[in-house]
């Protein structure tokens, strides 16, 4: 199918309803309630939880590698400002957990701003290490501050609940984590369908055949990390119900690694493809029930494999399945 | 049919007795949580023979609670608070333990205590930061020392005997050197000993040669090193040995191991620190421990095989004497209201769950291990 069918197709579509997208929708809520009111195990239940929040993570570091193909090693200074400014609020400022979670996106978006005005005129490899670099400023204050609580970290938290949903209890955190992920997939959805988002993929393709269409890019891809620094923050501040505890550690480059593994395992192409990675990311080795070394190694090995066997990442089985299922609708009709 | 009613009966009744038999032959799990891998591997590899023989011993005994035998769950807290809760949740709720240990880095033992509180029993048996017993957690208690308590008595013997009158300072940026440094501050008002410079380090520095350069600059009389982790120290101390040496040398408390001695290949030889634990001179049950873990393993036990050793012997001690596996306010006051015999001797708990040991040695290391200098008994 050329690119200009899809866009008659999709011009065609216009004002009926969107059956596909209605039942991908149906069946992801159909899953959430199934493991949230089917699983018993607190374990798992908050394991769940914790997973959704760090797919968040690994969906906002999706914005930048899938969306303007830029590897963004500092992300997780978002997601450490996102976890700390909750942990500051509740503990030095006397401010609720929910007013935390908003003053840390807030103060994030600020941030990217900055941060994206100083370094996004650099691409490439320059822009990873530069932004790592800033990650490690970051780590490196919070460290040495005290109201971070230095080395130690900030804990201790008395209430972690969403107006009356108590995250202390798993299958509350589940659910709302599980909620939040699905309403900021919705809204990227959305955000990738309009001028933005194409906007946004043109300059991943070519950002010079951009420029020359008058595209402004250093603006796009500001935009991009603007848009993408807060959802990683409310990733950083949905992990503490599940972490307890924030740390300096929250700020090390292992984070925006693993996810970057989680987007490249599920695949950059597709929305819920770092949710896929993700997944594996964090579930898996809870199963893996050999030697800690072993699992090590048959993890690795799994990735291996992966990456192998689909490098554009496991949302290609969905694809390949999608598409059996479509020539099978074809054939029939 | 009066008859077949009573048959019926005793058909239940025993059938009954049977089922509470088989219960109280069912093990009493207990969930040990060590660093079995990442950068502090190494003590998750000492602590589990610690623990593996405390296993075979209390089995070997007969078991707790007339007869039940004790059953050890593992779980990696792999180094990061995320997956020290992971471990822990996941032992009480799939492993169904009725107790947990767990504990060797100080923020990790916080997030995994969050977890535990008024949930289960937790010992904790190697973390030293205070904050960790400072919450309040009644079911919580603490068998090492806390690092102030540890320093304190270090610093008294540093100042006092070894009478430096210049002191530098070098550690790496981690609450638990944070802690030493100001204790070391205390300990240095009023006394002729003058501390004339600090350097920090974060955990990625690999070369300290312009650190030592800048300490040796200052010309103190005695070089203190503040580092918990065994590769680093080494690293450290032959870079310092490279550039000569200090007339006095020091190295903080509890975290001298052969781990970190053998790699250093000589140049830590001389230099001074304090543990809860020393093999060197041991006698009665000390010996004996020592004497047993080395036939099991092939090793000498450090001081991380110790803690857990101990923290399954109290665990399995205190359930059997309060009668119960799951009545924690029970066990938790048996714990405080009695005192206990480990390898180190008589071990106490307080109010807060900290246990103080009895001795505290004063150690020089001396070719692959630690030599005794002197020891204190600690009131």
């Amino acid at each position: 199918m050329t690119e200009s069918s899809i866009a008659l197709k999709a011009q065609g579509s216009r004002g009926v309803v969107p059956w596909k997208q209605v039942l991908l929708l149906g069946s992801v809520v159909a899953l959430v309630l199934g493991i949230g009111l089917g699983a018993d195990s607190p374990f798992l239940l908050s394991l769940a939880g914790y997973t959704c929040g760090f797919a968040l993570f690994a969906v906002s570091v999706n914005v930048m590698l899938g969306g303007i193909g830029e590897v963004p090693l500092g992300h997780c200074m978002f997601f450490g400002i996102g976890a700390y400014a909750p942990a500051i609020a509740m503990n030095h400022l006397g401010l609720p957990y929910e007013a935390g979670i908003l003053l840390g996106m807030g103060f994030s978006a600020v941030l990217a701003v900055l941060i994206g005005w100083l370094t996004l005129k650099l691409t490439g490899a320059y822009f990873s290490i530069v932004s790592w670099g800033l990650s490690g400023v970051a780590m490196v204050t919070a460290l040495n501050l005290e109201i971070t609580g230095g080395p130690l970290g900030l804990f201790g938290f008395t209430r972690l609940a969403i107006g009356p949903f108590d995250l202390s209890d798993p299958r509350t955190y589940f659910f709302a984590t599980a909620a939040i992920l699905l309403l900021v997939l919705i809204v990227l959805a959305n955000v990738r369908s309009s001028r933005f988002g194409n906007a946004l993929e043109s300059i991943r393709q070519g950002r010079h055949l951009a420029q020359s269409l008058g595209i402004n890019v250093f603006r796009e891809r500001l935009k991009a990390l603007v848009f993408s620094a807060p959802i990683a923050a409310l990733a950083g501040a949905l992990c503490i119900p599940y972490t307890q505890i924030v740390t300096p550690e929250v700020m090390s480059v292992l984070r925006t690694v693993d996810a970057l593994l989680a987007v490249l395992i599920g695949g950059t192409g597709l929305l819920f493809g770092p949710v896929i990675g993700a997944v594996i990311f964090t579930i898996l080795p809870q199963f893996l029930q050999f030697d800690p070394n072993v699992k090590v190694l048959v993890f690795s090995l799994i990735i291996i494999f992966i990456m192998v066997v689909a490098p554009g990442g496991l949302h290609q089985l969905f694809k390949l399945i999608e598409r059996r299922l479509e020539k099978r609708s074809e054939g029939r009709a | 049919m009066k008859f077949g009613m009573k048959v019926a009966a005793t058909v239940l009744v025993s059938a009954l007795l049977s089922g509470t038999a088989a219960f109280a032959q069912d093990p009493v799990k207990i969930g040990v949580v060590l660093p079995l891998t990442g950068p502090t591997a190494g003590y998750g590899k000492d602590g589990k023979m610690g623990a593996e023989l405390a296993l075979e011993e209390i089995n070997g005994a007969g078991g707790i609670l007339g007869g039940r035998k004790i059953e050890l769950m593992y779980d990696d807290e792999k180094g990061t608070p995320q997956d020290g809760v992971a471990a822990v949740q996941k032992l009480m709720t799939q492993g169904r333990v009725k107790a947990v240990i767990a504990g060797m880095n100080s923020s990790i033992t916080l997030a995994e205590s969050a977890i535990t509180k008024n949930k289960v029993l937790h010992v904790n048996p190697g973390a030293q930061a205070d904050a960790i017993t400072e919450q309040g957690s009644p079911w919580l208690f603490q068998v090492n020392n806390t690092a102030s308590t540890n320093s304190t008595i270090f610093h008294k013997y540093l100042i006092g005997t070894l009478k430096p009158k210049t002191i530098a300072y070098m550690g790496e940026n981690t609450e638990f050197n944070k802690a030493v440094l100001e204790n070391l501050k205390r300990s240095l008002e009023g006394s002729g000993t003058k501390l004339v410079e600090v350097a920090n380090y974060d955990a990625s520095t690999t070369d300290f040669t312009s650190i030592v350069t800048r300490l040796k600059a200052a010309n103190p009389q005695m070089l203190y090193v503040v580092d918990a982790y065994p590769a680093r120290t080494a690293q450290i101390w032959k870079q310092i040995r490279q550039q000569g040496g200090f007339p006095m040398e020091a190295h903080s408390t509890g975290t001298v191991q052969a781990s970190a001695i053998v790699p250093a290949e000589g140049a830590m030889e001389g230099v001074v620190t304090g543990d809860i634990f020393i093999a060197e001179g041991a006698t009665g049950e000390m010996a004996d421990f020592i004497k047993k873990f080395q036939a099991k393993n092939n090793v000498d036990p450090n001081k991380v095989s110790l803690v857990v050793y101990e923290a399954v012997k109290l665990i399995a001690a205190a359930m059997d004497k309060a009668g119960t596996d799951s009545n924690y306010d029970l066990i938790s006051k048996t714990i405080r209201d009695n005192v206990w015999k480990t390898p180190r001797g008589s071990l106490a708990f307080d109010a807060k769950g900290r246990a103080k040991a009895p001795y505290f040695y004063i150690q020089v290391v001396k070719g692959k291990d630690v030599a005794l200098r002197e020891s204190f008994e600690v009131k």
